[in-house]
């Protein structure tokens, strides 16, 4: 799982303290499940995004959220599935395609995804992956279930990039004039090496002795400038979002 | 007694026989070279001392393998860390973390060493390889020799009692293979090197020469190889790149942001045999993602016949044949790789006889050498009018490579090889081009 999101910066994202940085990645991805407005939904969606297009740029950004459009896609083919006994707002030959309470689940998914997806980016955008470690060490995470936790974080990007692999794959197999890649196999094949992954990865860890029962000392994280302050606004910002109408 | 005292015999669940009588003896210290071709059975030994096989790969495993007087197939994986290590001949499967520096340190943090001999042992595994200035940067932005040359990194900051390496001479420049035979010969600690092919490097770097036939050990019996002439067929089409400019970012570290490459004039016809030579991470590959149309060039242009043509027009027109097969093939079975091309049954047959693949084998169970077979294969039945074959030779056998060379020859495919092997370069027909300090120019 060779993949890192890491990009080099000094955005105002990339100095807050890994602490802080977690605790509004975890807080602000619990309060998209409480919140019930149009206009919370719409915050949760765009405010990762916004952070992330001021730490690591346009370009980055848009590569970040061109991998969850397939998912979008996916959930927006879904609608006519969603809510049926709803009213309905699009019928074809009197069968309700698309309902209200459908259009509504469906961005409903879409915000909550997109934010969760988008803050845990921004979180693995702006921190090495051992800097995430120690921020959970310094929660008084076991050594094993920090390193657990950064593999699972990782696992996303892990997916989207291994994605991009299999549709370059299958993209050069195309016959002249064709563009594109076919779908159903792409996904299949993205599903397949998902869970191949899994025991690759167990075993690597293993080999190099994860599991040894040997005492990881706690590492000490310098405390940085304005670092309760970050605190606050890590904690301030996802909750404030409660407030929302 | 001898210090290392193997006898295995192993069965994969799904049937395949690979071990049969399997006996090592060996003293503490000895510098071995396997040799064998792809489908012997050498990466199942290597998982098999190692642990990985049978504990993720089920088989039917009997047998033992001491080392002094610990049973180590008895000992739990993380146990067998100060024992037994390996570089994989598969980097990518065995990369965890997403810093070189981060990739290193993990297994002497579980070995319970202080921070300061990691820091040591970091410093000297780095220094070894030529990775300090990569320390911070990703493992993902690494070249295909660099990712090796941490592997051998890792390996050599634990520094276990047995290396095992797995065709790990491959996908290092000639500068770099020359540094890893000086390792090994200062080693005094037992050195198995797992290959498909002989290089001018293992020149008496070994104690002894053993080959795997049948499932058992045997002497090595030297096989002179001459590389057989290419029958070169000529064709009319003709790739060219203009002032192309290649530049690959490392995203992750500040130290050094990004490498560029230029190349002012770049042709390959149809029907001719090229061969790329140059460090690692000197651009060989950003080259041949550019050219079928993989990465985009920040400048310059490709051209099919003096018609210019768009990055992802490349991708039907040039057949790139990557470094690690499996970012290649993801299909089930041989035959849905095949099929994928939509080529005739009997074209699909024909060409998986003459890569002597078996249509009904799993992809993921294919050895290393016999997937780079099947990527062969891929792409012969796809037809385009160039290839690019980068470093195909690696994990495979001489015949191996040679009959793909030939096969994609014999069609009149303007051939671009990238390869590490002196050897083979000087034996291959046509111009040698060399990428150095960010800039290409044709050997003499």
């Amino acid at each position: 799982m060779n993949v890192s999101s890491y990009i080099y910066g000094t955005s105002f994202y990339h100095r807050f303290d890994v602490r802080p940085k977690i605790i509004f990645t975890l807080l602000f991805s619990a309060v998209i499940f409480l919140m019930s407005s149009w206009t919370g939904f719409a915050i949760a969606f765009f405010l990762p995004m916004a952070i992330m297009l001021l730490s690591v740029g346009i370009k980055e950004t848009c590569r970040c959220y061109l991998r969850l459009l397939p998912l979008f896609l996916i959930l927006i083919l879904f609608i006519p599935l969603q809510e049926r006994s709803g009213y309905p707002i699009w019928t074809m030959n009197g069968i309700p395609v698309m309902t209200e309470e459908g259009l509504w689940t469906t961005f409903r998914i879409i915000a909550r995804l997109g934010g969760i997806s988008g803050v845990l980016m921004l979180l693995l955008l702006t921190e090495r992956n051992e800097d995430i470690i120690k921020g959970l060490r310094a929660f008084h995470l076991p050594y094993n279930a920090a390193l657990t936790a950064s593999m699972i974080l990782r696992f996303i990007p892990y997916l989207g990039y291994l994605f991009s692999e299999i549709r370059d794959s299958m993209s050069l197999r195309l016959e002249e004039g064709k563009r594109g890649y076919p779908i159903i196999p792409s996904i299949t094949a993205l599903t397949v090496s998902a869970i191949r992954m899994i025991p690759c990865t167990a075993s690597a860890l293993e080999e190099r002795g994860f599991g040894l029962r040997r005492s990881h000392k706690e590492q000490h994280i310098a405390r940085p400038e304005h670092y309760f302050t970050q605190w606050a606004i890590g904690v301030i910002i996802p909750l404030s979002l409660l407030l929302v109408r | 007694m001898a210090d290392i005292d193997i006898e295995l015999t192993f069965k994969y669940s799904h049937g395949k026989d690979v071990l049969s009588s399997f006996a090592l003896k060996a003293e503490r210290g000895e510098h071995i070279l396997l040799l064998s071709p792809p489908e012997s059975g050498k990466t199942t030994l290597a998982r098999i001392l190692t642990g990985s096989i049978p504990e993720y790969i089920s088989g039917d495993l009997h047998g033992h393998f001491r080392f002094q007087d610990q049973d180590v197939l008895q000992m739990d994986i993380p146990e067998r860390i100060k024992v037994i290590g390996r570089v994989s001949q598969n980097t990518d499967e065995m990369m965890l973390f997403s810093s070189v520096e981060e990739e290193i340190s993990f297994p002497l943090e579980n070995l319970g060493l202080d921070e300061e001999e990691r820091e040591k042992r970091i410093s000297y595994a780095l220094g070894l390889f030529g990775l300090e200035k990569y320390r911070k940067v990703s493992t993902s932005e690494l070249s295909g020799g660099e990712k090796r040359r941490l592997m051998l990194s890792v390996l050599f900051a634990v520094n276990p009692e047995i290396y095992i390496l797995d065709e790990a001479f491959d996908e290092l420049s000639p500068y770099w293979r020359k540094k890893l035979r000086e390792a090994i010969r200062g080693l005094e600690h037992t050195v198995i090197v797992l290959a498909s092919h002989m290089l001018e490097e293992y020149e008496g770097l070994f104690s002894c020469t053993l080959s795997i036939k049948d499932g058992s050990l045997e002497p090595y019996v030297p096989q002179l190889f001459s590389f057989p002439l290419l029958h070169l067929k000529e064709g009319q089409s003709l790739l060219t790149a203009d002032d192309l400019v290649i530049k690959r970012e490392h995203r992750s570290s500040s130290e050094f942001s990004s490498f560029s490459v230029t190349i002012p004039h770049f042709e390959l016809h149809e029907g001719e045999c090229l061969t790329l030579l140059g460090e690692n991470g000197s651009g060989k590959s950003s080259l041949s993602r550019v050219l079928s149309g993989l990465l985009k060039e920040e400048g310059g242009t490709v051209a099919i016949d003096g018609n210019p043509i768009a990055l992802k027009n490349r991708r039907s027109r040039v057949a790139y044949l990557m470094q690690n097969p499996y970012e290649e093939l993801f299909l089930p079975t041989v035959l849905d790789e095949a099929k994928s091309t939509k080529a005739s049954s009997f074209d699909i047959s024909k060409a998986l006889d003459l890569f002597s693949l078996d249509p009904d084998d799993y992809v993921q169970e294919l050895s290393y050498g016999r997937a780079k077979m099947l990527q062969a294969a891929v792409f012969y039945l796809l037809d385009r009018r160039f290839a690019i074959l980068d470093e195909m030779d690696n994990a495979l056998s001489s015949d191996g490579f040679s009959s793909v060379l030939q096969a994609y020859a014999s069609k009149g495919i303007g051939l671009l090889v990238i390869t590490h092997d002196m050897s083979i370069a000087s034996a291959l027909p046509g111009r040698k081009l060399m990428i150095e300090g960010g800039m290409i120019h044709e050997c003499k």
